[in-house]
């Protein structure tokens, strides 16, 4: 079913709606929590959570993207639902994806305390300044949680080649936050 | 800040970019922009005197040198699901041990009695993870931040313990060295290059985290270049320092820790390597100094997980260690706050550099010179001409081209004009169209590229144990649409992913079949690109 036809049952308040959303959407969004959680159970109440958030929120909402609006919500339920000290203790990919971060914050960037969407402004920024393609694999290695193989297939590219991808926009990023604590 | 922050930062980026990201493919010029990476890869059989070599090495020194069973400190069971031979059949789903690894000393040793220690600790003081649920804010002092898997003060405080139990130092406050930062990075720690000469292994730094106590991780992108076999691979390279005199919570962790290879290889200076080879591709170097322990991690060795004869020799692994410099020596880091004074002067002058409009114009230039002709012979004689050009910007198998690469011409788009299909080895790698009275790529495959019935064009990979189809329909105008996916997954199993993306279904491994079969590949009488008749 189209979004604009799920979404209309979401203003209907038409249950059907969520079903819809399962039918279209449920598989990716559990793809999506999966690869954070790395458990099913977890992954599938990161999902229901997200339908619920949805079904309280549209209305008023009415998303011009529906995909997007409903991985943004999965996507903030599952990492909240990570078990941050286990995935440590495994050595997790979730980990090493943030650690692959950590090596972009520029020292003085540290210490600075930002706000949520201060930071996701500035992360949004950053983004548009990148080609399609870098934008592209950027994000699906840090906000999709992707492997590299997983990405490499998706493109159809080569690992090496998203790895310099990744590098070089790592290193860029350093760059714009650095550019970014000096302007404000 | 964080990488966690902005890893949850990122969440609220543009809708129209999470999109993209879901539905979006690279277009046919993306890599225009110069970011692929060069790979040569090929296979080669074990050479037999590596073996004989290796054996006799083995039997001479297998009792006294270093072996992963001295530095393991623990280990768990996970499960690896179900993957493909290449030939189709199952690999069933299977279970296997994860072995983690000491990096600071062998059993007997104090880094490794504190390491174990510290991971005793660790499992039994907060299993359920409500502390570290109730310090999410918990900011650690700057000389125990190498510590990243301390969360709470309690943890610091044995952390001082197994210091004091074992006459240990700590790591101290870390510094983060952005790629460029090479020069910088070795001059602070006094270190000569990890390399010793490039004749054989070339090391570009990508970055490095370094402790006021000298330890450091340092990343590089590495090219290994054997002159016995001609044989080039590109790789990253690992190198971790650890001082002894240190406590260190680090620990390699190793898949399938079972199914490791490993053997001791003497360099020519006398220095014994425990080298280990894992089955996903990656390897480990291993040198157990007296004053420290250097660990080295070759990553991406070779990703074709069920193909050894693609992933690098043992004597490969040898070269590696020998041209490796294990004699550095850092020394501590005296000021930190200058140096990270100094590393922002980096970034400024890095800020201060502006983009030159000329240098991207070039670019362009080049770009249309390489790729724009008006016929295919034009294009033939440039690729020929100009091979390192379309290895670096189009499709890495154009490596040997004129030597190795087919061709032949057909109307794959339907409009009534012969579109120009290269590649070799029964598949293809490149379809090129005349369109507007120029050469345009259309459809790319680094892997295996096939022609269906119906103007369809298949991407196959076939990696890690997972095949992967991508279908697209070429239109009359040379674009592709309507592309469906077929693809297996060890977590999922077999996924449809249709309607341009917006669909995914798990399906039957019979349904997968069922559309993978639906989709006729064409057999293409192809011929060297020697015999195309040049104008």
């Amino acid at each position: 079913m189209e979004d604009s036809k799920i979404i209309d049952l979401f203003f209907a308040r038409n249950e059907d709606a969520i079903r819809h959303t399962d039918d279209t959407y449920g598989r990716r969004l559990y793809h999506l929590a999966e690869n954070i959680v790395k458990n099913g159970q977890d992954a599938e109440e990161s999902v229901s959570d997200t339908y619920m958030k949805a079904w309280d929120t549209i209305p008023p909402q009415r998303p011009r993207y529906f995909f997007a609006y409903l991985a943004k919500i999965c996507r903030n339920f599952a990492l909240k639902k990570l078990d941050w000290k286990n995935a440590e203790k495994r050595k997790a990919e979730i980990v090493s994806l943030t650690e692959e971060m950590e090596m972009c914050i520029p020292d003085k960037a540290r210490d600075r305390e930002l706000e949520g969407k201060e930071l996701s402004m500035v992360l949004d920024q950053f983004l548009r300044t990148l080609t399609p393609e870098n934008q592209m694999v950027f994000l699906r290695r840090y906000w999709y949680a992707d492997t590299i193989a997983q990405i490499a297939a998706r493109y159809g590219i080569t690992e090496s080649a998203v790895l310099m991808r990744l590098n070089r926009t790592r290193a860029k990023l350093c760059t714009y936050l650095e550019m970014e604590g000096i302007r404000v | 800040m964080n990488g966690k922050e902005i890893f949850f930062g990122l969440t609220d980026v543009g809708d129209d970019l999470i999109e993209k990201a879901e539905h979006g493919q690279f277009s046919s010029d993306a890599k225009f922009s110069g970011e692929t990476n060069r790979i040569k890869r090929t296979r080669k059989p074990l050479l037999i005197a590596a073996i004989v070599a290796l054996m006799v090495l083995l039997m001479g020194c297998a009792v006294l040198l270093l072996h992963l069973e001295d530095l393991r400190v623990g280990e768990e069971t996970y499960v690896d699901g179900m993957r493909y031979a290449q030939d189709g059949s199952k690999i069933p789903e299977t279970e296997k041990v994860r072995h983690f690894i000491s990096i600071g000393g062998a059993e007997g040793s104090k880094n490794y009695q504190a390491l174990k220690e510290w991971m005793e600790f660790k499992q039994s003081y907060d299993p359920d993870g409500t502390i570290w649920k109730e310090n999410s804010g918990f900011e650690k002092p700057a000389q125990y931040n190498n510590y990243v898997d301390a969360y709470s003060q309690q943890m610091l405080d044995k952390i001082d313990e197994l210091c004091q139990k074992y006459d240990l130092k700590l790591e101290g406050a870390a510094v983060i060295f952005q790629g460029g930062d090479g020069d910088l990075f070795a001059q602070v720690l006094g270190i000569d290059s990890v390399v010793n000469g490039e004749q054989y292994l070339q090391a570009e730094f990508g970055g490095a985290r370094a402790a006021e106590s000298g330890n450091f991780n340092a990343a590089y992108q590495a090219t290994l270049k054997n002159p016995e076999t001609q044989q080039e691979y590109t790789f990253t390279l690992i190198y971790d320092y650890r001082s002894k005199d240190c406590f260190s919570s680090g620990y390699l962790m190793i898949e399938d820790g079972e199914n490791v290879e490993q053997w001791n290889h003497k360099l020519p200076d006398g220095t014994d390597v425990l080298i280990a080879s894992d089955k996903g591709g990656d390897a480990y170097l291993l040198i157990d100094r007296e004053d420290a322990f250097i660990d080295i991690t070759i990553r991406n060795v070779g990703w074709n997980w069920d193909s050894p004869g693609d992933v690098m020799s043992h004597a490969d692994m040898e070269l590696i260690a020998e041209s490796l410099n294990f004699s550095l020596k850092p020394r501590q880091i005296e000021n930190i706050t200058q140096l990270q004074q100094s590393i922002e002067e980096r970034y400024q002058a890095i800020q201060d550099a502006t983009e030159d409009p000329e240098e991207a114009a070039q670019r362009r230039r080049v770009y249309e010179e390489n790729e724009f002709h008006d016929n295919y012979g034009d294009l033939i004689c440039q690729i020929r001409d100009n091979e390192s050009y379309f290895t670096d910007h189009c499709n890495v198998a154009y490596e040997n081209f004129w030597d190795t690469m087919d061709y032949t011409l057909r109307d794959v788009t339907g409009d009534g004009e012969d579109e120009l299909i290269l590649g070799r080895d029964g598949h293809i790698h490149e379809i090129w169209t005349l369109q507007n009275g120029r050469t345009t790529r259309i459809a790319s495959s680094y892997y295996e590229g096939y022609l269906c019935e119906g103007n369809i064009f298949e991407h196959y990979v076939f990696l890690d144990g997972r095949p992967y189809h991508h279908y697209s329909h070429i239109e009359e105008d040379g674009r592709t649409h309507e592309w469906k996916d077929v693809d297996y997954d060890p977590h999922d199993g077999w996924v449809l992913i249709d309607e341009n993306g917006t669909n995914r279904t798990l399906i039957s491994e019979e349904q997968a079949m069922e559309i993978i079969n639906s989709y006729v590949r064409i057999s293409l009488e192809m011929e060297s690109v020697k015999t195309f008749p040049l104008s």
